[in-house]
């Protein structure tokens, strides 16, 4: 055993592993394929959702949603049809980088981890984080991140004003994150050390299209970034010692999208959800007479007596409920093609004492269709502005130790944690 | 008597190096007090319960996002709280050396201050600079608080150790600690209660040392200064307004008022739709003057018995605030009180390091930012000034460039004409 | 020397500072208790004469009661009042709807004030912001210079010692001038009450509620009370910590998590 022996995980958020395999066939990430050809590849299931503050937060505790709380982006407030955007401080369970005494951890930029909160090390809270100066532990970081020009996230709010100011945004902010790495990485004496790219996700929302497509005016834009993302692979691998140990992984695959639906459209239509008002609908506007509806992006919740203030589902009711949705899910086509590959109830998918916040059923769709909850939707289907979209089972893994490293055959990112503790 | 809600505040500035623990302390002040909005006490003590550890306080406190007035975040943080004998308005000084000019400006708001030294860390670079600061700003009332206290096993030693240290540098700027403290911000070990953790310390908590503070000395007692702020004619009456300093003043007194070395007699005292006959120390007034004489901005209304000085040149203890470094005989404005004029620095004697106090030069050129300097200042008309502990207002100034402050200073001693 | 007094005068001394030091000031009048009492005090301290603008943002989605109460009040106290209106963005249908309730701050407020302050050639604005109304506002200066972008470069401000402060504002650039920032809302009440300062109604309770701050009536949110004259009020105010601003509903960390995750295609 080495005294020094030291962890660095890579993330790449929403890399898929199909993407990694063909960049580092074609020679766009020769780091990247030098690493895979040395370690271990794999395919990696996502946690479903296949969205990031699901999947991140369990990569990082090894927790199922059931443990660990956090099913979305967003979640009502228990009792009500209020929304909240449950943060860091709603994460139950123990991030892996607090279990390591003794030396210090420098994590930048995971999803889901604002606000900052007190470790051995240092933090930098990823996506979604208002305020830079809650953001980031110790406090008296902040000024040095400013003055690296330190951004959380892209603002995706650019690439639906100019393609061309979100791809600057989106480099200037993977430079400041690099300078950011590198600055952290000599500062400290650490034992692990976490970074994440997120512009990677923010890159395929937009412009899947043109990584598929070598005509499409972006299509080098794509490629370069990614050409980028590896160069600092590669860097990073550089740094390594022959004793350390190293992860690359993303927290969900992509796709290229033919079409956003809009499940609570659905189920009105379908007449399990009633509002008492559109259009500017928000969820205190559900009626009694609902029976179920959706949460961001494919969570589906039965209005039950016991749960919401106008819930109107008896719980011996529910069964049967349940059932009317998954056949009306499962009766879903759009231009001639069923939607919906899989109707999971929460008791497959979800175990753990936080299980009763969990959704009552979640869905996974077919090949190309994106779904969206949309509370507020007037139509079925939509062609939205992104041409990518998530999928829950082609995330990817690396792992690179210095002996005998371990890895299971199929991966999902529950198994990260394991995988860390194996690699001491 | 006075209602609840209308008694003194006593505004404290909290101060120390960076990282030692002033958002956690400040934190912990407001949560023990009581002085947090109650979801947030509720968020805290659940959080506390569930994780079995103490709050991070530094957290509920330390937030602002660059944004527009318009466009700011929520958050909770309040910095008024209240004990069982006053209110209390907690300063927010920034520790990193950057923001040197934030923590003046909010330390020479402050009638009292809370200096904070960890116990694992020690003395440092700004704990020095601010305490400097604290002398500078003529600051009297002074509690050192050895945080940390959990982080070192609650030791005696390193307390004594830390508090001599501490003293004698605080003794050397002539501050004279009201209290020194050894508390846990974090577990709340001698903030409100005294700390179990610590029975071999039996001196006051935070709280008690802060109720032992005083309130601002009276200044009525003192001879009449009104430094003229502005005159506005009404009604074909020229009205002088300003603030009185200290003393009284009272309608029909003889007054002299300097630099122009008039005498006359107060005709008048006006405020808003009424007269009055006597105006103490702190009030803003107008002032009707007997005789019609040519008065501007900056002059001095003064007890004609007992007046003030007037000056053409002091010497000061001046700290440098601007990026851009002071070279001697530049061109300056000097702002005391009310009265402005145009100066230079005829000679910057020594120029000091303000965390060390060692001196850098002697008879220097130049003077850079968070320095100190020990310099003549030339001014080009006469101004009224007096000993800083006779009346602060007087003894103090600074000096500014195109409207901007760019050093603070407080009077050594005039040269009299 | 009683704390009110105490108070009033130091917010006299520096709106004199202000108007001494820039001339073409306004101050921003919003109806609420906090300007009505900066308005008082601009009284108080030019005997009546007030020899700036008096300025009332109009968003068009105020409480009706706010106009009357202007108009009154405009006339009783001889105020120079304008009025301004982002015209343009109230046509291009810019509201509280959509969900977009940063946006429509921006437009209708900011944007507002912006125009106004540049086409009259403001060189200092006095609001009454206080404190403890908001964490953010313990940072605030008396003298608070705003950049060209109307932008507060709260780590870049000026020193300001003891009673001095930043006297001169760049072309263009202006500075906001908050004579009430050690004020605190009990204070206000307490202030109000001894002067027998007129307010507006919103602020008595009606049916168990009232409101605690008000702005746009779109974004304003009753609290639970029973206050209904200026004693219970203080009273209540004595007895409660919950903040200020509870009341409006324009949540801003949340709206920023709305605005991230819709951009991308979340909600």
């Amino acid at each position: 055993m080495f005294a020094n022996k030291r962890t660095i995980i890579i993330g790449l958020d929403g890399v898929p592993y199909s993407l990694v395999k063909d960049l580092s066939a074609r020679g766009i990430m020769p780091n990247m394929s030098r690493l895979i050809k040395d370690g271990i590849f794999r395919q990696m299931e996502s946690s479903i959702p296949d969205i990031s503050p699901v999947a991140w937060s369990s990569i990082i505790t090894g927790n199922n949603p059931g443990e660990h709380g956090i099913y979305g982006f967003m979640d009502l407030v228990p009792g009500t049809y209020s929304l909240y955007f449950p943060n860091f401080t709603n994460l139950h369970g123990i991030p892996f980088w607090n279990y390591r005494n003794g030396r210090k951890s420098i994590i930048i930029n995971v999803p889901s981890t604002y606000p900052a909160g007190q470790l051995n090390g240092i933090l930098i809270s990823g996506f979604v984080a208002p305020d830079l100066e809650k953001a980031v532990y110790p406090p008296s970081l902040v000024n040095e991140l400013k003055r690296l020009n330190y951004h959380i996230d892209v603002d995706s709010e650019k690439g639906h004003q100019s393609m061309e100011l979100f791809i600057d945004d989106l480099n200037r902010t993977l430079e400041a994150r690099i300078e950011t790495y590198r600055y952290l990485w000599d500062k400290e004496d650490w034992g692990l050390f976490m970074l994440v790219f997120t512009g990677t996700d923010r890159l395929e929302h937009f412009l899947w299209k043109a990584y598929e497509d070598n005509t499409h005016p972006y299509h080098n834009t794509f490629l370069k970034y990614f050409n980028t993302i590896d160069e600092a692979i590669g860097e990073i691998a550089w740094k390594t010692h022959p004793e350390d140990s190293l992860i690359i992984l993303s927290d969900h695959g992509f796709e290229r999208m033919k079409k956003t639906i809009y499940i609570n459209y659905y189920l009105r239509k379908t007449g399990f959800l009633k509002l008492k008002k559109t259009p500017d609908t928000s969820y205190d506007d559900i009626d009694e007479e609902t029976r179920a509806f959706a949460l961001e992006p494919n969570r589906i919740y039965v209005n039950t007596a016991t749960k919401y203030p106008r819930g109107s589902v008896k719980e011996k009711d529910k069964d049967v409920i349940i059932g009317d949705l998954t056949d009306a899910f499962n009766a879903l086509e759009v231009e001639g093609e069923k939607v919906i590959k899989q109707v999971y109830r929460k008791e497959e998918i979800y175990t753990g004492p936080l299980l009763d916040r969990a959704p009552d059923l979640v869905l996974i769709s077919n090949k190309g269709f994106d779904l969206k909850a949309r509370l507020q939707a007037e139509m079925l289907t939509e062609n939205t502005i992104f041409t990518g979209k998530h999928t829950q089972n082609d995330a990817f893994l690396v792992v690179k130790g210095s002996e005998g490293c371990y890895a299971p055959e199929n991966p999902s990112v529950f198994d990260v944690f394991g995988i860390l503790e194996s690699l001491g | 008597m006075r209602s609840i809600g209308v008694e003194a505040t006593l505004p404290i500035a909290i101060v120390g190096h960076i990282d030692h623990g002033k958002s956690t302390l400040i934190g912990r002040l407001l949560y023990d007090a009581d002085s947090l909005p109650s979801c947030l006490m509720e968020e805290i003590k659940q959080g506390m319960k569930e994780s079995g550890k103490p709050a991070e306080f530094a957290y509920i406190m330390d937030h602002l996002e660059e944004e527009r007035m318009e466009k700011m975040t929520i958050d909770t943080a309040q910095s008024f709280f209240k004990t069982d004998k006053r209110h209390y308005a907690i300063i927010d000084t920034p520790g990193h050396v950057e923001f040197i000019k934030n923590m003046i400006t909010g330390t020479s708001q402050a009638e009292a201050a809370i200096l904070i030294v960890s116990a694992l860390e020690g003395m440092e670079e700004q704990t020095k600079r601010h305490a400097y600061i604290l002398g500078m700003l003529g600051l009297k009332q002074v509690i050192l608080a050895i945080n940390k206290m959990d982080l070192v096993n609650y030791s005696h030693d390193r307390f004594e150790e830390l508090k001599c240290k501490v003293s004698s540098f605080l003794h050397s700027l002539e501050i004279k600690p009201n209290h020194a403290i050894p508390i846990s911000a974090r577990v709340g070990d001698n903030i409100a209660k005294a700390g179990g953790n610590m029975r071999w310390y039996n001196g006051p908590t935070i709280f008690e040392a802060l109720d032992k503070l005083k309130t601002k000395e009276d200044s009525v007692l003192k001879p009449l200064r009104f430094p003229i702020q502005d005159t506005y004619i009404l009604d074909q009456k020229k009205i002088l307004v300003g603030r009185v300093v200290s003393g009284k003043a009272q309608r029909g007194n003889e007054v002299l008022i300097l630099p122009s070395k008039a005498k006359t007699r107060i005709e008048s005292i006006e405020v808003y739709q009424d007269t009055k006959d006597v105006a103490e120390a702190g009030e803003s007034i107008g002032i009707v003057l007997k005789d019609e004489l040519t008065l501007k901005r900056g002059e001095v209304i003064c007890d004609l018995q007992h007046p003030s000085e007037i000056e053409t040149k002091i010497n000061a203890n001046i700290f440098w605030m601007l990026p851009k470094p002071l070279q001697a005989e530049s061109q300056l404005t000097i702002r005391c009180a009310t009265a402005e004029e145009c100066c230079h620095i005829e000679r910057i004697e020594e120029r000091i390091d303000s965390s060390t106090l060692e001196i850098i030069e002697n008879d220097s050129n130049i003077l850079r930012e968070t320095e100190v300097g020990k310099v003549t200042i030339s001014i080009d008309s006469p101004m009224v000034f007096e000993d800083f502990n006779e009346t602060e207002e007087l003894g103090r100034f600074v000096l500014t460039r195109s409207g901007e402050i760019c050093a603070g200073g407080i009077i050594n001693s005039p040269i009299s004409l | 020397m009683e704390r009110l007094d105490e108070l009033e005068s130091k917010s006299i001394y520096i709106i004199r500072e202000a108007y001494y030091y820039f001339k073409d000031i306004g101050a921003l009048w919003s109806i609420g208790k906090d300007s009505t009492a900066l308005l008082w005090l601009c009284r108080k301290a030019f005997f009546g004469r007030i020899p700036f603008p008096i300025i009332h943002i109009d968003t068009g989605y105020k409480f009706s009661q706010i106009y009357s109460f202007r108009d009154k009040y405009s006339n009783e106290w001889e105020l120079n009042l304008r009025i301004v209106r982002n015209e343009e963005a109230i046509r291009k249908g810019i509201g509280p709807h959509n969900n977009d309730k940063l946006k429509c701050c921006g437009e209708l407020k900011t944007n507002a004030l912006k125009k106004l302050v540049t086409e009259g050639g403001y060189k200092a604005i006095l609001l009454g912001i206080r404190r403890d109304e908001h964490g953010i506002r313990a940072k605030e200066r008396y003298f608070s210079p705003r950049d060209l972008q109307f932008a507060w470069d709260y780590k870049n401000q000026p020193p300001e010692l003891w009673d001095q402060y930043k006297s001169e504002s760049e072309d263009g650039t202006h500075v906001r001038v908050h004579p009430l920032l050690h004020w605190t809302e009990l204070d206000i009440w307490n202030y109000i009450k001894r002067e027998d300062i007129p307010f507006i109604e919103l602020y008595r309770a009606v049916d168990g509620k009232r409101h605690r701050s008000i702005g746009c009536y779109t974004c304003c949110e009753a609290i639970d009370s029973n206050a209904k004259d200026i004693d219970s009020i203080v009273a209540e105010l004595q007895a409660t910590k919950t903040q200020e601003r509870t009341g409006r509903s324009q949540d801003k960390e949340d709206a920023y998590m709305m605005q991230k995750l819709r951009a991308l295609g979340y909600m």
